[in-house]
């Protein structure tokens, strides 16, 4: 019946205490409902599931966010109208370069302004500063009258350890999800591993293969044979690349990682997790971080000259160019390494787990792993926005995150999806390439999806006891700095291995109020 | 007395009167909307600057900011990166100001002397005509060690020994030099070619007949006619170079290691990368104030040099 239909006298007593009954659950619910995170109870009852979907039609959002790939894909989503159209909420995507991006996103958290609903929360850059202003996303998780995910959020419905790097930083508050990552992965030109494998084999007395029992002893020996061809073929790439530009947070993972690679040397004695406000002293200084440096400076002996000019893009340029032979890279990179104009293209790359620890640079007894770190990008909401404007910003963490979003935004835009599913779909399973290597998690093209190449690597690299996910303290950002500058230093022969820890020890503990 | 008077035979010409000075009374009425003006656009934010420096500042509205006295300032003094800094900036500001002034004043003789002045001039501004981020941008390409043409062009004749541009700590600034000498000795030019069009003709014709050859001349006739025009010159690229910050964003960020870390990037960076406003703004006032005193030595050495008589003479509106 519709509504000019009916009228007053044809109301019966039941709609009437049921409508009343409705009203009143609705508003003890708003009464109920207000808790810090903001959150304030919608409609409890939704004819369909589309309807939840729809509760926020008419609002406008503004998603500050790093111009990755896997945000241009959703933005390419998003302004073919799939959102829209699913919501009735239109989502204005702004992207920036990480710095700018986190510039604009503290100046307007930290003023009050309010430009932006949406704020990518990139783990350790982004989040250790800015985690207190994100809202607590735990009330909205259980709220039934918002959509939520099909998959739920649990650890397991993430890729290893994303949820922990993504979600938290110095609480147990949920401050964002995992939207887009970062992973480290090893990248190597096989054709060539291949071309001159038996030539290495005479030289050094063992196979020229990589696997995840392969050490950075093994590594160093591949680039430095490379780097001494070079000297008597130029067509013959130079050895390792390394994240050594303009970007310090890059450099100061590449390094971490060789450190964590040999007893899982850690920055900081502080949770890997959620990080902590008084990080205390830095293990920086002691006897692995020298030693470690001492493999650093080796491996950059057998990078290109430039390599110092060389940041995470840069590098990935110098490899399409065919300068050099391999280096550990961000798993997004693969779409660009398979392009059939980059030098590793057409399957001459294959990718695998990083590089394991060596007994030759441990000090003490510590256990020799993986090292792999990461970037792991999080959509969290601006906690000072209207309660309307968090529901419905919330809407899209939920539709961004979704594994049939992730799935669909590897094919446009060669995402990194963040759901576990993703890779175990059909279509992307058979896209994750042939196996390759000494081992079970290398893998080389043709592939549908280019970054699928990589899921095997970072589904071992992510997890214990290979993953280092931390550090997050409160100055990152100046932290990162410190430790670049400090290496490209040891890296340009300004200073020793020793001197560059004792220097970075020195500043960071100065930094932090040690 | 009229025309009219004066216009007939045997008229004679009215004795000369000397210039009155017009009263001052209207000065400040008129002069006062500007003053206002210019004082809430630099007044207000130098006496922000000030106050910042003595305190921890937070963006919060309306959070207090944390007095701290002179933690900032002796932070800063004792922070060896604070005066590497300066360091860098003196590096990079002599070096380029000098090439600037020199080419510039050369380009400008030939311009000067040029058939095709007008075409040469207008091709000659085009680099000055770039946003300086997008000339670092540009440079940073042709630098490139991957796919750079002046990259490749050097290799190739054997100047760089597999060697690298912005990747050596020794090269970078001054690869960064060459870029704002290409950017900005135009303008240098632009300013001394109209010093040099003011240049006595009769003058320079006198000195040619006196046996001077071209470069005599120059030195003896025209430099000293020229002398404002390049202080002019040397005053405004000095207050844009002790600033630079766009071309180093550009194309270094301030590495490899610091070899490029001037100044003002070590400022931006504490203020707008780090959020440490109150450092930033000690540094900004310790820049202001080198910045002004350096500015009015220049413009001293000018004065000391002009004639007593033109400071005898009453002021004239």
């Amino acid at each position: 019946m519709s509504l000019t239909q009916s009228t007053p006298h044809d109301l019966s007593r039941r709609t009437l205490l049921g409508g009343g009954l409705a009203a009143s659950a609705a508003l003890l619910t708003a009464c109920s409902g207000g808790s810090s995170s903001g959150t304030k109870a919608g409609p409890s009852s939704f004819a369909n599931d589309a309807d939840r979907w729809m509760q926020a039609k008419g609002t406008k959002l503004t998603f500050i966010t790093e111009n990755t790939p896997p945000s241009t894909g959703i933005k390419k989503i998003v302004e073919r109208g799939d959102f829209k159209k699913l919501t009735g909420i239109d989502v204005e995507i702004l992207q920036f370069d990480l710095p700018v991006m986190l510039q604009k996103a503290e100046l307007d958290l930290q003023s009050g302004t309010k430009a932006y609903d949406l704020i990518y929360g990139q783990d350790k850059p982004v989040l250790s500063a800015l985690a207190d202003y994100y809202l607590d996303l735990k009330d909205f998780l259980s709220d039934t009258s918002l959509p939520q995910a099909k998959e739920g959020y649990g650890d397991d419905t993430w890729l290893p350890n994303y949820a922990k790097v993504a979600d938290y930083a110095y609480t147990d508050r949920t401050i964002c999800l995992p939207y887009d990552a970062a992973d480290s992965v090893f990248c190597y030109r096989r054709d060539l591993f291949e071309k001159y494998g038996k030539q290495f084999a005479d030289q050094f007395g063992y196979a020229m293969k990589y696997g995840p029992d392969s050490t950075y002893k093994n590594v160093l020996d591949f680039a430095g044979f490379f780097k001494k061809l070079h000297e008597s073929d130029s067509t013959v790439p130079y050895g390792m690349g390394l994240h050594l530009g303009q970007f310090a947070w890059t450099t100061q993972l590449d390094i971490q990682r060789v450190l964590y690679s040999h007893g899982q040397w850690r920055d900081f004695e502080i949770d890997d997790i959620k990080g902590s406000k008084k990080p205390g002293p830095t293990n920086w200084g002691n006897e692995q971080s020298i030693k470690g440096l001492e493999l650093y400076k080796a491996l950059y002996d057998t990078s290109t000259p430039d390599a110092l000019s060389l940041g995470t893009v840069e590098v990935a340029d110098a490899y399409n160019a065919g300068k050099i032979a391999m280096l550990s890279q961000f798993h997004e990179f693969a779409s660009s390494f398979e392009a059939d104009s980059s030098a590793g293209g057409k399957t001459k790359t294959a990718y695998d787990v990083c590089p394991k620890g060596d007994a030759a640079y441990l000090v003490g007894n510590g256990k020799l792993v993986n090292g792999t770190n990461c970037g792991i990008g999080g959509i969290g909401i601006n906690s000072s926005i209207t309660d309307e404007k968090k529901r419905a910003a919330y809407i899209f963490c939920v539709w961004s995150t979704s594994a049939d979003v992730q799935q669909e935004n590897l094919g446009i835009s060669g995402g990194t999806p963040t759901r576990a599913s993703v890779p175990e779909a059909a279509a992307i399973k058979s896209a994750q390439g042939k196996a390759y290597g000494s081992g079970s998690t290398g893998r080389i093209g043709p592939s549908k999806f280019p970054n699928a190449l990589t899921f095997p690597a970072i589904t071992q690299g992510m997890a214990s006891p290979n993953a280092i996910l931390g550090p997050k303290i409160p100055k990152f950002n100046q932290y990162v700095t410190i430790v670049a500058t400090e290496v490209q230093k040891l890296c340009a022969g300004q200073s020793s291995p020793e001197v560059c820890a004792k220097s970075i020890q020195t500043q960071t503990d100065q930094l932090n109020g040690v | 007395m009229s025309i009219a008077e004066t216009a007939h035979v045997g008229a004679t010409a009215p004795a000369p009167t000397t210039n009155k000075v017009r009263p001052r009374k209207f000065l400040l009425p008129l002069l006062l909307p500007a003053v206002i003006l210019l004082a809430l656009l630099s007044i207000y934010p130098l006496g922000w600057l000030i106050y910042s420096s003595f305190h921890s500042v937070s963006l919060a509205p309306g959070a207090p900011q944390e007095w701290v006295g002179g933690d900032n300032w002796a932070q800063m003094i004792k922070d060896p990166l604070y005066w590497h800094s300066w360091g860098i900036l003196a590096k990079y500001s002599v070096v380029s100001m000098a090439l600037e002034v020199g080419l510039g004043t050369l380009l400008a003789v030939l311009l000067n002397r040029s058939r095709h002045e007008k075409v040469l001039v207008t091709l000659m501004l085009m680099p000055m005509m770039m946003a300086p981020v997008v000339a670092g941008l540009l440079w940073q390409y042709l630098y490139n060690g991957t796919f750079g043409w002046y990259f490749w062009f050097l290799e190739s004749v054997g100047l760089l020994h597999g060697g690298t541009i912005l990747g050596d700590p020794s090269l970078a600034l001054w690869a960064i030099v060459v870029v704002d000498v290409w950017e900005w000795t135009p303008l240098v030019a632009l300013i001394v070619l109209s010093g040099l069009k003011l240049v006595p003709k009769d003058q320079m014709e006198a000195s040619w007949m006196d046996g001077a050859g071209p470069v005599r001349s120059f030195f003896q006739v025209a430099l000293p006619s020229i002398k404002a025009s390049l202080i002019i010159a040397v005053l405004l690229r000095f207050m844009d170079n002790i600033r630079i910050i766009d071309h180093f964003i550009a194309l270094t960020g301030g590495g490899p290691a610091n070899s490029t870390k001037v100044l003002p990037l070590f400022l931006y960076e504490q203020s707008f990368s780090f959020f440490d406003l109150g450092y930033g703004s000690t540094i900004a006032l310790t820049l202001l104030l080198v910045t002004i005193l350096l500015g009015k030595f220049v413009v001293a050495s000018f004065e000391e040099r002009e004639p007593k008589r033109l400071k005898d003479e009453g002021e004239v509106l």
